[in-house]
């Protein structure tokens, strides 16, 4: 149905910044002309691909944006009715005009506010699991790439309408989100008079379709959004403190179930496409397609102090779609997880530098003395240990509050499905799990640094 | 979307009818006042969920199997033939024929898996639109072309295209069985203007440089029939020609752009949609089409080869 995107995209050349050289990384700069001597140096992150700051920047700030998300979800959840939880995972930031061409329902917001219009496009699969659930129609799987028709547009129009509704009232970082629905239908949306254009793409599960959500956005706009905005009021829910169908009821919790962690031995350089690494701490066995095994579901806001852990075990024979709990929930300020990796200068470890050179406020020109032998950056220096990340779930608070052990979860995943390697909850690479040895390790697949 | 909004929320009293934009918010306007008060809730849920299955998957009993062809033709002929072998009658028989598989015999080296198969039978018609038989709202030419069948077609098309040829006065045939269709077609004529008697005889000379001199009237049909479809709206449009012979529909639509004429296009559609009129009249009073099955097209055979 879909071409993947290729593995990394270093974004265009041009840009406010983007130069001709290497691009510095967020409070980290690499340049290779930066060496205090001024020699050749070789580049400390070697062949690893290069993404924008802009990008960079944005993707960390999507992250943040998972919590505008929450209710949007909430309120698709809510109209889809029971036993229907759509589920978003990461979204992708391409910089460039993707998917244009793309069969779906394809809409055309219109930003009055701010002059302006984006685009969105729900895949024909998930365009016809929303319309089909709302509708009570049961389609063949095979169908699910037909195309969409006219009466899904005037059921998706409302839902999307009942979604910016939802959406209109909240903060962000170009102030609320007053868009309004222009067009709904199978036109390609149209970029011609926007400028550059960036993509975000989230991967979407709407029972039983899977698919990608796609939203076009005026450059000018991310740069909009990359200018600092203040922290907004973040939720403080204590679920010992929350009752099955309380107030908390429709609020959905995202959470993620994790199997260990891989080391790539030479760093993050040797990351690459097709490399095979092993789990550690996972005792996960079985097929790679239907493994077993323990895992652990982190749910909760997927930054500050309020995460709650919930041990469980992936069912036999579910194609590690479903996982049962194993034992309560518990909660902790901060996971154990591993140690981040650029581009977010907030993971700095201070402790390895004692150089004042490594200040965050030091402009491009500065070195940083990463290495207490040697000028520069190596490969091996840096940190690279990855959390494997089978699958991503949603839960109301409710049932948070209500988990004990025995409760079946459903995983938004299955067997075939790529997991994700990620660092301080930024996604680094994708990849799928290979039999090794006695147990089961990852196979690199693509990489987004 | 009213439907919608109806169905699922609160009519244009729900909160999310702000977030459409002001034009869309009139034109859904203007549409409520034309439905008035004909649904509630639960009926408006009922007509969704009725077209949305009718629209889910093209019906390959209201498809030209000469679609099926022209979309598996760019398929490898392993599925062309799985495709061929296993889809149902009529349109199985057709395939084989088209495909020439009929003198192979239409069995396969093995039995083919059955999933495999399932995902090449639907995505066969992965172009093709669906869309109910009958729908209050069709125009004249949607409910006269969904009534027919093949034979049906041609003399529809026949009577629309001897329509304009009466209309601009050209009927000077010696056989005596035109002259007498003429004479019945007459009566239901529209006025004549002067402009489009002009581009009536534009028409006609247009069809003869296509046809090699000659004058077919089933050829003039087809220009009348794209632009009477170029009104209405495109999917249903789509849906419409798929139940002519694709190379048919593809001439057909070359006329469905409106630009070109000389006349406002309103103009143009309202005495099409006076010729199509006349060539109904002339059929029903032949006795080649029940009026009932215009009515509703989706009695009897209406559109069944």
């Amino acid at each position: 149905m879909s071409t993947p995107p290729p593995s990394h995209d270093p974004g265009p050349p041009s840009g406010p910044d983007s130069g001709d050289g290497v691009e510095p990384l967020d409070g980290l700069p690499i340049a290779p002309d930066a060496s205090p001597n001024h020699s050749p140096a070789p580049d400390p992150l070697g062949p690893l691909p290069r993404v924008a700051r802009r990008h960079a920047r944005l993707e960390m700030r999507l992250r943040r944006a998972d919590e505008a998300l929450t209710p949007v979800l909430a309120q698709l959840s809510a109209l889809l009715g029971p036993g229907v939880s759509p589920t978003l995972s990461r979204a992708e930031v391409l910089p460039r005009a993707s998917g244009l061409k793309r069969p779906g329902a394809i809409a055309q917001l219109g930003w009055p506010r701010l002059g302006t219009r984006v685009g969105l496009g729900v895949e024909p699969a998930l365009a016809h699991a929303i319309v089909d659930r709302l509708l009570g129609f049961e389609r063949p799987e095979p169908e699910h790439r037909l195309q969409v028709s006219p009466v899904e547009w005037g059921v998706l129009g409302f839902v999307l309408a009942r979604l910016l509704d939802r959406l209109a009232s909240r903060p962000g970082a170009l102030g609320p989100w007053d868009l309004y629905l222009d067009r709904l239908g199978p036109e390609p949306f149209r970029t011609d008079d926007l400028g550059p254009i960036v993509t975000l793409c989230w991967p979407m599960h709407v029972p039983p379709a899977r698919g990608a959500v796609r939203l076009w956005v005026p450059e000018v706009l991310v740069a909009l959004a990359l200018v600092d905005e203040p922290p907004s009021p973040r939720l403080s829910i204590d679920p010992d403190h929350l009752g099955p169908g309380g107030r908390f009821g429709p609020m959905v919790a995202s959470g993620v179930a994790r199997a260990g962690s891989i080391s790539p031995p030479g760093g993050l350089s040797g990351l690459t496409v097709g490399a095979s690494f092993p789990i550690a701490g996972s005792p996960l066995k079985g097929p790679p397609g239907s493994p077993e095994g323990a895992v652990s579901v982190v749910l909760g806001d997927g930054r500050g102090p309020r995460r709650w852990t919930v041990p469980a075990e992936l069912l036999p024979d579910s194609d590690a779609s479903r996982l049962v709990i194993t034992g309560p929930i518990s909660r902790r300020s901060r996971p154990q997880e591993a140690t981040p990796v650029p581009p977010s200068s907030e993971h700095h470890d201070p402790t390895r530098d004692p150089s004042p050179s490594t200040n965050p406020d030091l402009g491009i020109g500065a070195v940083p003395d990463l290495g207490p032998t040697d000028d520069t950056l190596a490969p091996d220096d840096i940190p690279a240990t990855l959390v494997v990340e089978l699958g991503r779930l949603s839960l109301s608070l409710a049932r948070v509050a209500d988990l004990k052990p025995g409760d079946v979860l459903d995983l938004s995943r299955t067997g075939t499905d790529p997991v994700e390697l990620t660092s301080g909850d930024a996604l680094i690479a994708r990849g799928e799990l290979v039999r090794m040895d006695h147990s089961l390790g990852v196979r690199i697949t693509r990489v987004f640094l | 979307m009213l439907l919608a909004f109806l169905a699922f929320g609160h009519g244009p009293d729900d909160p999310a009818w702000s977030r459409l934009s002001t034009s869309w918010r009139s034109r859904l306007e203007a549409e409520r006042a034309s439905i008035g008060g004909r649904f509630d809730e639960g009926s408006a849920w009922g007509r969704l969920a009725l077209e949305h299955k009718a629209e889910a998957k093209a019906d390959p009993d209201r498809v030209h199997p000469s679609w099926y062809v022209r979309a598996l033709k760019r398929e490898v002929p392993s599925v062309r033939r799985a495709v061929a072998v296993a889809a149902r009658p009529p349109l199985g028989p057709s395939l084989r024929r088209a495909l020439g598989y009929v003198e192979e015999g239409p069995g396969l080296t093995h039995p083919p898996q059955r999933d495999a198969l399932d995902w090449a039978l639907a995505l066969a018609g992965e172009r093709l639109v669906g869309g109910p038989a009958h729908r209050e709202d069709d125009p004249p030419v949607v409910r006269a072309i969904a009534a027919l069948d093949g034979r049906g077609h041609f003399q529809l098309l026949s009577g629309l295209g001897l329509a304009k040829i009466t209309f601009a006065g050209e009927d000077r045939s010696d056989r005596i069985r035109p002259r007498a269709r003429s004479e019945i077609l007459r009566p239901s004529l529209p006025t004549a203007r002067l402009e489009l008697v002009d581009l009536a005889l534009e028409d006609l000379d247009a069809g003869r440089r296509e046809a090699g001199g000659r004058l077919r009237p089933a050829r003039l049909g087809l220009a009348s029939l794209g632009r009477l479809l170029a009104a209405v709206d495109p999917h249903r449009a789509r849906w419409t020609l798929q139940h002519l012979p694709y190379r048919i529909a593809g001439i057909a639509g070359k006329s469905m752009d409106l630009r070109p004429l000389p006349l406002p296009a309103d103009d143009v559609l309202a005495w099409e949609s006076a010729l199509l009129r006349a060539a109904v009249v002339l059929l029903i009073r032949e006795g080649r089409v029940d009026p009932s099955d215009l009515a509703d097209p989706s009695r009897g055979q209406g559109g069944r080869r």
